[in-house]
């Protein structure tokens, strides 16, 4: 199973080259940008990490096509390609949708919005042909490589996105870290061929200084959780009161989650517990698990990690 | 925001490097490390709409560089949400380490037209909100607006460590030419050379009327530069200016002697027929919208407009056969 690590623009970009030679010295597969409308854009991001690293695949893990327009994905992948060569991976989801009514784009069909997107970038990527219901156009930079071979993942926690993804998609990136929660989604998938990919919050402990950034992450996928899994798991009440807290930004209050927080949305623990996470993830079947924010804050995490899971 | 510009900045004429993202990126990168190297002031960037993404690009030329100022030269607002906007300038502006100013602007009103399927409208009032809301963002403000375009409900981007860029119009029409003059931090002009000199004016008139001096806004130049030498030469020049012409306001083409050709230029670019456009693109034209000629002629011209209050020279594409040559060469007018 590979490894993949998530960056977002919350980090210096200092920090954010440190981490990426790190994981690329210590052999992860990927690097992951993640969209947060508030912090820095993945394109930026995307093209420092391709320039400070070789070989790694760099990806977007996400970005919203609510948000951005597809064709402006579609043409940020070509440049980067043109640049750094075939090493690039694309993640597209809907997005926070607290973050995302902030900026004022649409929240509504997501599904659509994204299936469509997945679609657009296929016929674009082989062909440098852009078409939509307003535009038809060749992209004018036909000297640039196809993308015909460019991945193209779709970030899914609920049944419709998963089915749909599963079938329009390379890969399907699962908002999940807990085997149950893993196999439930597992369920829906509808193409055996899909890669299945597990993204959640990450920690290696002992990291006290990065605790209460892994309670709002955990916090921030819970309460956009897909309504079917948390009826489906009885996390109702707490999906409420941490949706909540988290609009109130009365964070120390998410401690009293931990039990679902920490053991439901997050792996965390010690370089043998997280192992021992990683490896019930792999006997699901799965091709691919990305350990997600606040992982990437401690340089020394993602080395140990890095150490102990590749070689 | 910078008000006054020291003593020994008056008269000094700056020069550029202009490129746009049709231009293959593996190339600009090369003429970037030679602006860079050489000193030249700024690397604007200009978006095509049709074409590679802009702050990508623009991203990958920052890390070939370490001193040049950069910008976008510009981008259109009408194509991307404001927060990815705000979010992908301040990405720049710290990575680049505090070089990045943000050039919008209206233009390519074709290309957007059959880009969005709608041409772009209001655009004094697109443009104004922009700038004034991008500034409020790029100081860290939280930002709650309902708009002709933008929407923002609690919307804010992490400033840390960057230095608000500056906003400079890339825009030609009165009215817009007159928003500069009140709201931004600089025009880049682009025109007929007539119409440069009475652009500026409109642009120093409107300042003035608001109180602003006209040193508190940055002039910029950024016409077809082609370093005249064979004519293949001349030939890329004229698809420049057959792109300039075809979004010069209608008022600028009906003073022109050369009106006719131009309003069937624009109806090219409406169709997408860019060949026939630059078929019709005559010598006097070129004469009329670029800088052609040997470097030292290009130079002393665009002195002249130094002496007229213009602050920074743009070299832009097509240069002329030999752009690694030319650029290289503008190291003797620093």
């Amino acid at each position: 199973m590979e490894i993949g690590i998530n960056f977002n623009g919350d980090l210096s970009p200092r920090h954010i080259v440190k981490g990426s030679k790190i994981s690329e010295g210590t052999g992860y597969d990927c690097i992951w940008i993640g969209e947060a409308a508030e912090y820095m854009h993945p394109f930026p991001i995307m093209a420092l990490v391709s320039q400070e690293t070789e070989t790694i695949k760099v990806g977007t893990g996400i970005i919203s096509p609510q948000l951005n327009r597809c064709y402006h994905i579609a043409k940020a992948f070509h440049t980067l390609q043109e640049v750094y060569g075939n090493r690039f991976v694309v993640g597209l989801a809907p997005g926070d949708y607290r973050g995302l009514e902030k900026t004022g784009a649409a929240t509504s069909h997501s599904l659509k919005k994204v299936t469509s997107c997945v679609m657009k970038l296929r016929r674009s990527l082989s062909s440098n042909h852009w078409s939509s219901a307003n535009a038809s156009s060749k992209m004018a930079f036909e000297e640039a490589p196809s993308l015909e071979m460019l991945p193209i993942y779709v970030g899914a926690s609920g049944p419709k996105m998963i089915e749909t993804g599963s079938k329009v998609a390379d890969g399907v990136l699962l908002n999940y870290v807990s085997p149950e929660f893993l196999k439930w989604a597992l369920k829906f998938l509808r193409n055996a061929q899909c890669r299945k990919v597990a993204y959640g919050p990450a920690l290696l402990e002992p990291d006290k200084k990065n605790l209460e950034h892994l309670r709002i992450s955990a916090a921030i996928v819970l309460s956009g959780a897909n309504r079917t899994l948390v009826e489906e798991f009885g996390l109702e009440d707490a999906a409420s009161e941490v949706d909540k807290i988290l609009r109130e930004k009365q964070f120390y209050r998410l401690k009293e989650y931990d039990g679902i927080l920490l053991e439901k949305f997050a792996i965390h623990g010690s370089l043998h517990e997280l192992e021992q996470r990683v490896d019930e993830i792999k006997a699901l079947g799965m091709h691919h698990i990305v350990l997600a924010t606040p992982f990437c804050r401690n340089l020394e995490s993602i080395e140990k990690v890095g150490q102990a899971f590749t070689k | 925001m910078s008000c006054y510009k020291s003593v020994s900045d008056v008269h000094t004429l700056k020069i550029s490097l202009g490129l746009t993202t049709s231009m293959p990126i593996t190339e600009s990168r090369n003429y970037a490390k030679i602006a860079d190297r050489i000193g030249l002031h700024r690397i604007l960037v200009g978006e095509d709409i049709l074409s590679r993404e802009v702050f990508t690009y623009l991203t990958i030329v920052a890390l070939q560089t370490e001193q040049t100022r950069l910008a976008t030269g510009i981008t259109n607002p009408y194509v991307r949400n404001i927060a990815v906007i705000a979010s992908s300038s301040i990405g720049l502006q710290r990575i680049s380490g505090n070089r990045f100013d943000l050039g919008i602007g209206p233009g390519g009103i074709p290309e957007v037209e059959r880009f969005t399927g709608r041409k772009p409208e209001n655009a004094v009032a697109v443009l104004k909100e922009t700038t004034l809301l991008l500034r409020d963002i790029f100081i860290g403000k939280t930002v709650t607006w309902s708009g002709i375009k933008a929407r923002l409900n609690g919307f804010r981007v992490d400033v840390r460590d960057a230095t608000p860029p500056k906003i400079y119009f890339g825009v030609r029409g009165e009215k817009l030419l007159a928003l500069g003059g009140k709201v931004s931090d600089g025009v880049i002009f682009s025109g007929p050379k007539d119409y440069l000199l009475r652009a500026k004016k409109v642009v120093d008139d409107s300042a003035a009327r608001v109180g602003r001096k006209e040193s508190e806004i940055d002039k910029l130049i950024w016409n077809c530069f082609v370093n005249i030498k064979s004519e293949k030469d001349v030939e890329l020049a004229k698809t420049v200016v057959a792109t300039i012409a075809s979004s010069l306001p209608e008022k600028e083409v009906e003073q022109r002697d050369s009106a006719d050709a131009i309003i069937k230029i624009k109806d090219d670019f409406r169709k997408g027929h860019y060949k026939e456009a630059r078929r019709r693109v005559t010598d006097d034209m070129l004469v009329d919208f670029c800088f052609v000629g040997t470097l030292d002629q290009i130079m002393e011209e665009a002195e002249e407009f130094g002496k007229s209050g213009f602050d920074e020279f743009v070299v832009g594409p097509p240069f002329g056969s030999k752009p690694t040559e030319t650029i290289g060469a503008l190291e003797k007018f620093l």
